[in-house]
This record gives structure tokens, C-alpha cells and sequence, in this order.
């Protein structure tokens, strides 16, 4: 698929103008289902391609352009499918970084920003330790229902 | 017809038992015992009582399933949390790979400015070879881990409402375990009362059977 300059220069003026259009791209971009359904159907209606969007909005850092890159991924392989042809999901990989690549949005400053803060902060959501406390608590539900049981027999 | 003067026990409505001298027919006060007693014996006792009892401890059990499914649903968690834990350390060690490549091939263009040599220039079509590769396994890491994070997000979302659900139920628990304690201590007084109450009926019947007896030997 190709997004040349003058789309994603098209694309961006229509993120600066419209705040409703950029919030609809960032939340669409920050939601892990980017499957080819959901990607066809987010794209229907919009005023320029999405991928052209999400290379603006990645360029403006309203996005993350890692995110930017998963769902130009899955439109890239829609776009193929469309047009009755095939592309490898690794292909589509490689083909969806190298755009992001030649719009300069793929630069050292985000590449060490995503490795300080985007990793740690998925791997802190995905280290919680939230059962602790909580099997604490039902471990001491458990006690006092046994003991209160253990004393109702004895009565 | 022989009338009788006997003193019969009696229980008030607040429980206590009281002694009362009565003058009947021999007939009719022996019917009356026989007939307090079985009354007395057999009827259903408690059954009001026991019936809170029971609706009470069906309501803790419900709560003790919710628990149970509670823990169970922890346990399960704590086993995906295992997987996760391994594909975030994946994706950390991808993306390493990825900025080393990434980083050696803007230093191999920094350095090569102008015009690249024939080396440089195989050394760029390596290096962007590698950064090609790392960057594919990455990013196929990255799209997993992130669709686990938000599965794991949402999880945690609705099992925090769970959680305050259960919180809930739980308080009401031990109010009801409470109230339960209240309801045993009733039902133990009611207990010693009707302890109380069979016996002074049995002395009553034994004191009517003596007295009858007696009359049967007065009268032959």
C-alpha cells in the first residue's frame, strides 16, 4: 500500500483540525485488537486512509509508533486482500517499518523512549501481583467459617 | 365419678413454670395428662427457630461458593501471570536485539555521511538484514504481549468489581454468622426450658398415677 507524503501530509492537517478524529485514531491505536475485521471496519468513513493517519499521528507523537506499526501491519495485509493478493504477515512487518521508516518516524529518540518507558510499563501492568492480599483475605474467611462451624458442632 | 385434688405444673407464656392445686374428675385429669404429654412429646418444636437456622446457613454457603469460585479464578490467574511473566522478559530480550541492530546501522550511516565505500556499504545491507529480522520477531512478540496486557487489564477491571461484590457479601456474612450466634443462644435457653417443663409434666403424671392408685386401693 502506499502512502506517499502529500497523503500523510493530507492526513495530518485533518488530525490538527478535527480533535474528534485524532481521539478516534489514539484510541483506536492504543487497543490491542487489530484484527483484520476490526481494522475494515474502523477504516470505512474515515476522510483519509488510516495508515496515513496513524503515520501523522505517530509523527506528532500522539501515537505510539510501535502501535502505528502493528496496525499498518493488518492494513497492509487488507489492502492486499482487497486487491486479490497475498502478502506474508512478515512481509507486511518489514513493509509496514520501512513506511513508518521513510517518514521519519521511526527515529533513535522514540526507539530509546519505547525501551525507558513502554516495556517497563507493560511489564509492571503484566507483574501485578494483585491475588496476595486478596487470597489472604479468603484464606481468613475460610478460618473463621471453620471455626464458627467447629463450634456450632460442639454446642 | 371420682374427683381428684392435685397440683398440676404449669408453664407461662413467659416460660416459667408455675404449680397450680386443681380439683377434677380422675378420668378427665388422667386424659389431660396423657394428652399434654403427647402433645407435648411429639409435636413439632422449634420449628420457626429452625427454620431461620437453616435459611441462615443456606445463605453462608452461597457466599462460601462465590469464595471458592473467587479463589479458583485467583489460582488461574496467578498460572497465566507465569506465561506473561516469560513473554515480557521475550520481549524485553527482542527489543534489545532490535535497538543494538537499530543503533549500529545509524552509526555505520553516520560514519558513512557522504558517499559509501563498497564495504561499508555490504556492511549496511548486513547490518539491515539483522535489524529486518530482530525487528520481525519483535514485533510479533510486542503485538502478543500487548493483546495479553489489555486481556489481563480487563481481567483485573472486573475483578476488582468482583472483588468489592464480594466484600459485600462477606460483611453480610458475618453479620449473618452473627445473628446465627444470637439465634443458637435462643434456641439453647428454649431447650433447657422444655427440659424444665418435661420434667415437672412427668412429676405431675407421676403424682396422678400415685393418686390414682391410691383410689383404686381406697375404693376395692
Amino acid at each position: 500500500m502506499d502512502y506517499n507524503k502529500e497523503d500523510v501530509r493530507h492526513a495530518g492537517a485533518l488530525l490538527a483540525e478535527d480533535s474528534e478524529l485524532i481521539n478516534r485514531v489514539c484510541d483506536f491505536a492504543e487497543k490491542s485488537d487489530a484484527s483484520a475485521i476490526q481494522v475494515l471496519r474502523f477504516s470505512s468513513g474515515l476522510p483519509a486512509s488510516l495508515g496515513s493517519l496513524l503515520i501523522a499521528a505517530a509523527a506528532h507523537d500522539r501515537v505510539n509508533f510501535m502501535d502505528a506499526h502493528r496496525i499498518i501491519t493488518t492494513e497492509m495485509q487488507c489492502a492486499a486482500l482487497r486487491q486479490g493478493t497475498r502478502i506474508s504477515y512478515l512481509n507486511a512487518v518489514q513493509d509496514a517499518y520501512d513506511v513508518l521508516e521513510e517518514h521519519g518516524v521511526i527515529t533513535s529518540e522514540r526507539v530509546r523512549d519505547f525501551g525507558d518507558t513502554v516495556i517497563p510499563g507493560i511489564a509492571k501492568d503484566l507483574s501485578v501481583s494483585l491475588p496476595a492480599k486478596k487470597q489472604d483475605d479468603i484464606i481468613d474467611f475460610y478460618e473463621a467459617r471453620a471455626r464458627f462451624k467447629a463450634k456450632s458442632q460442639e454446642a | 365419678m371420682v374427683d381428684i385434688s392435685w397440683l398440676r405444673k404449669k408453664i407461662t407464656p413467659s416460660g416459667k413454670v408455675v404449680t397450680e392445686k386443681i380439683k377434677m374428675d380422675l378420668t378427665e385429669a388422667l386424659e389431660e395428662a396423657e394428652k399434654i404429654l403427647v402433645s407435648e412429646k411429639q409435636g413439632p418444636v422449634f420449628t420457626k427457630e429452625r427454620e431461620i437456622v437453616e435459611k441462615l446457613l443456606k445463605k453462608i454457603d452461597d457466599i462460601s461458593v462465590k469464595k471458592a469460585q473467587w479463589a479458583l479464578a485467583m489460582a488461574r490467574l496467578l498460572e497465566e501471570l507465569k506465561k506473561h511473566e516469560e513473554l515480557t522478559i521475550k520481549l524485553t530480550d527482542k527489543f534489545t536485539e532490535f535497538e543494538k541492530a537499530f543503533n549500529e546501522e545509524l552509526a555505520v550511516k553516520s560514519s558513512a555521511k557522504g558517499a559509501m565505500t563498497a564495504q561499508q556499504a555490504a556492511q549496511m545491507g548486513e547490518l539491515e538484514e539483522t535489524r529486518k529480522e530482530t525487528f520481525a520477531i519483535f514485533a510479533t512478540v510486542f503485538s502478543k504481549v500487548r493483546a495479553l496486557r489489555d486481556e489481563f487489564m480487563d481481567f483485573k477491571k472486573k475483578a476488582g468489581k468482583v472483588l468489592v461484590e464480594i466484600t459485600d457479601q462477606r460483611n453480610a456474612a458475618e453479620e449473618l454468622v452473627s445473628t446465627l450466634d444470637k439465634t443458637w443462644s435462643v434456641y439453647q435457653g428454649l431447650v433447657h426450658r422444655l427440659n424444665k417443663t418435661e420434667k415437672a409434666l412427668n412429676k405431675a403424671v407421676a403424682d396422678a398415677e400415685e393418686k390414682f392408685a391410691e383410689l383404686k386401693k381406697r375404693a376395692a
